[in-house]
């Protein structure tokens, strides 16, 4: 079944990819701040947490174009990557 | 938060590859972590073993539940879209065959539309005949359809095929797979058919006909099919039993209009015999007067006159009002009965207008007419009555006579008597050539 077919569930759909890449931006956002203020960390890692944040953002605004589809396999990718990055964990 | 994140989406949007894909990389990355920690503390289990173990349950399960729900909830939704394409469609039939009274291009349009607007292969409608043995088929779509109308193709009530079963139990029959359903009858002429449908047509608790239909795909007819043709058939059925009456109607319209043409020449008919009746009745009752029909006044006399002057002539041969506007200004106005003219009236006006003159001298010629035509009658049932009492008189002298000759003789007397012959004479029995001689 193609799951992206359009249909009467496509608008909660959009949304929830919307939610999803927003909480994103929001999280990558709190991590480089947290990075930030702990001085033993490389420089690395927020340039991944930076490129998490700005890929994020730019499927948030793919999302309200007519490339609905391919910014929601964005999102997946994404987030994917995201769990395998090493440090991607927040400061406990 | 990002695994879980990833896994939810992945079974939002992602299409089943692609799903699983993104299940293998984020629970592999869990469970490398698991590993890896194991292997940091050789020959016991890292305290934290369990905690980091967990999420290799949860986040299948996630998945797996969002990933149900989420094709339960399209699956729901397709049936939807479904049913209102159904209802959208079956309203679409109803609305154009509604409005169709001529029976024939009815079931024709019905047949074409249903196969358009239900995309399916073949389309037919079969009606029962009059005595209830076979279903004709009565409308088909494409040449397959003019080939099968042109043959008259029929199928018996009560046969092994769809369309004779259905007529039998007065219920729809499914046949989803041809290959293996006994009730299924081949049709040359439809090869390609691998489904059929066939619904009955009802009127009230009678089948009616039967709508027939077939797909080239197996198992082409869901129950939401089924239901929403059978609304169409229901739909067909009204129109069909509009289109019926309709047709009565218009023929016993036709018929009334030819009753009533002929009324109107049956009345027509009666009025020119009454009108022939009337003037024979009259000339003849003149000539049996032979004597003046008609009345002047000469200073202040009522005398009784024959002559007819110009204007009493054109009055009466015209059958209309003469005004004459010479020294002697006069009226004169026929007088008619049922149309036919048996007298006229001239008079001369005096204070009166002209025109009050002529519409009087007209209502009185109208009543004249009826009381003339009555008095007539009442003299003609008088000199009946007459003639009736004659005879009573001469059959009652019979009974004072006991003999033939005697009899003869009082009969020929009493004629001669109440007609005034000069001469008669009676005889017995029949003429004979003996007779004949011996009188010369």
């Amino acid at each position: 079944m193609n799951v992206y077919s359009r249909d009467e569930l496509s608008p909660l759909r959009l949304r929830y990819l919307q939610v999803v890449a927003l909480l994103s931006v929001i999280l990558g956002i709190a991590r480089v701040v947290g990075v930030l203020l702990e001085a033993s960390q490389t420089d690395a890692v927020p340039v991944l947490i930076i490129g998490f944040v700005i890929l994020n953002g730019a499927w948030l605004v793919m999302l309200r174009s007519r490339f609905q589809q391919q910014a929601g396999y964005g999102v997946l990718v994404t987030l994917t990557a995201g769990t395998w990055s090493p440090r991607w964990r927040l400061p406990r | 938060m990002i695994g879980v994140m990833a896994l939810v989406t992945a079974a939002i949007i992602a299409v089943t590859p692609v799903y699983f894909l993104a299940n293998v990389l984020v629970i592999g990355k869990v469970a490398l972590g698991g590993i890896q920690a194991v292997a940091a503390t050789p020959g016991d289990l890292p305290p934290t073993f369990i905690t980091d173990l967990s999420p290799m349950v949860i986040l299948p399960f996630v998945s797996v539940i969002f990933r149900y729900f989420l094709n339960g909830g399209q699956r729901a939704v397709a049936n939807s879209r479904t049913t209102t394409d159904l209802l959208q469609a079956t309203a679409d039939v109803g609305q154009v065959v509604s409005q169709l009274l001529d029976l024939d291009q009815l079931l024709e349009n019905a047949v074409d539309l249903i196969r358009t607007r239900f995309r399916h292969y073949h389309v037919q409608i079969f009606l029962v005949n009059e005595t209830r043995d076979q279903a004709q088929l009565v409308a088909s779509t494409g040449e397959i359809g003019k080939r099968l109308l042109g043959r008259g193709h029929q199928l018996a009530v009560g046969s092994q095929s769809v369309v004779g079963q259905v007529v039998l139990r007065g219920a729809a029959v499914v046949v989803n797979d041809i290959s293996h359903d006994p009730v299924y009858y081949s049709n040359e002429l439809l090869p390609e058919t691998r489904a059929e449908l066939a619904l009955p047509i009802r009127e009230g608790s009678q089948i009616v006909g039967v709508l027939d239909i077939q797909s080239v795909s197996g198992n082409a007819f869901s129950r939401a099919d089924v239901q929403a043709l059978q609304i169409t058939a229901d739909l067909l059925a009204t129109a069909i039993r509009n289109a019926r009456l309709f047709r009565e109607q218009a023929s016993t319209m036709q018929e009334n209009e030819r009753l009533y043409r002929d009324s109107e020449t049956n009345l027509r008919e009666i009025q020119r015999l009454n009108q022939q009746l009337t003037r024979s009745a009259w000339q003849a009752y003149q000539l049996e007067r032979q004597a003046s029909t008609g009345v002047t006044l000469e200073r202040d006399h009522v005398v009784p006159a024959g002559d007819w002057s110009e204007h009493l002539i054109r009055a009466g041969e015209e059958g209309r009002v003469v005004e004459a506007d010479g020294q002697h200004k006069s009226v004169a106005v026929p007088v008619m009965l049922r149309g036919e003219v048996i007298g006229a009236i001239e008079v001369e006006p005096g204070t009166e207008t002209r025109q009050e003159t002529v519409e009087m001298v007209q209502a009185v010629a109208s009543r004249l007419a009826l009381s003339l035509e009555n008095a007539r009658l009442y003299e003609a049932t008088l000199q009946a009555a007459a003639q009736e009492q004659r005879i009573n008189d001469i059959a009652a002298r019979f009974q004072s006579v006991a003999t033939v000759d005697e009899l003869l003789r009082v009969t020929l007397a009493e004629l001669s008597e109440t007609l005034g012959a000069q001469s008669g004479s009676i005889r017995l029995g029949r003429f004979t050539a003996e007779q004949g001689s011996s009188s010369t």
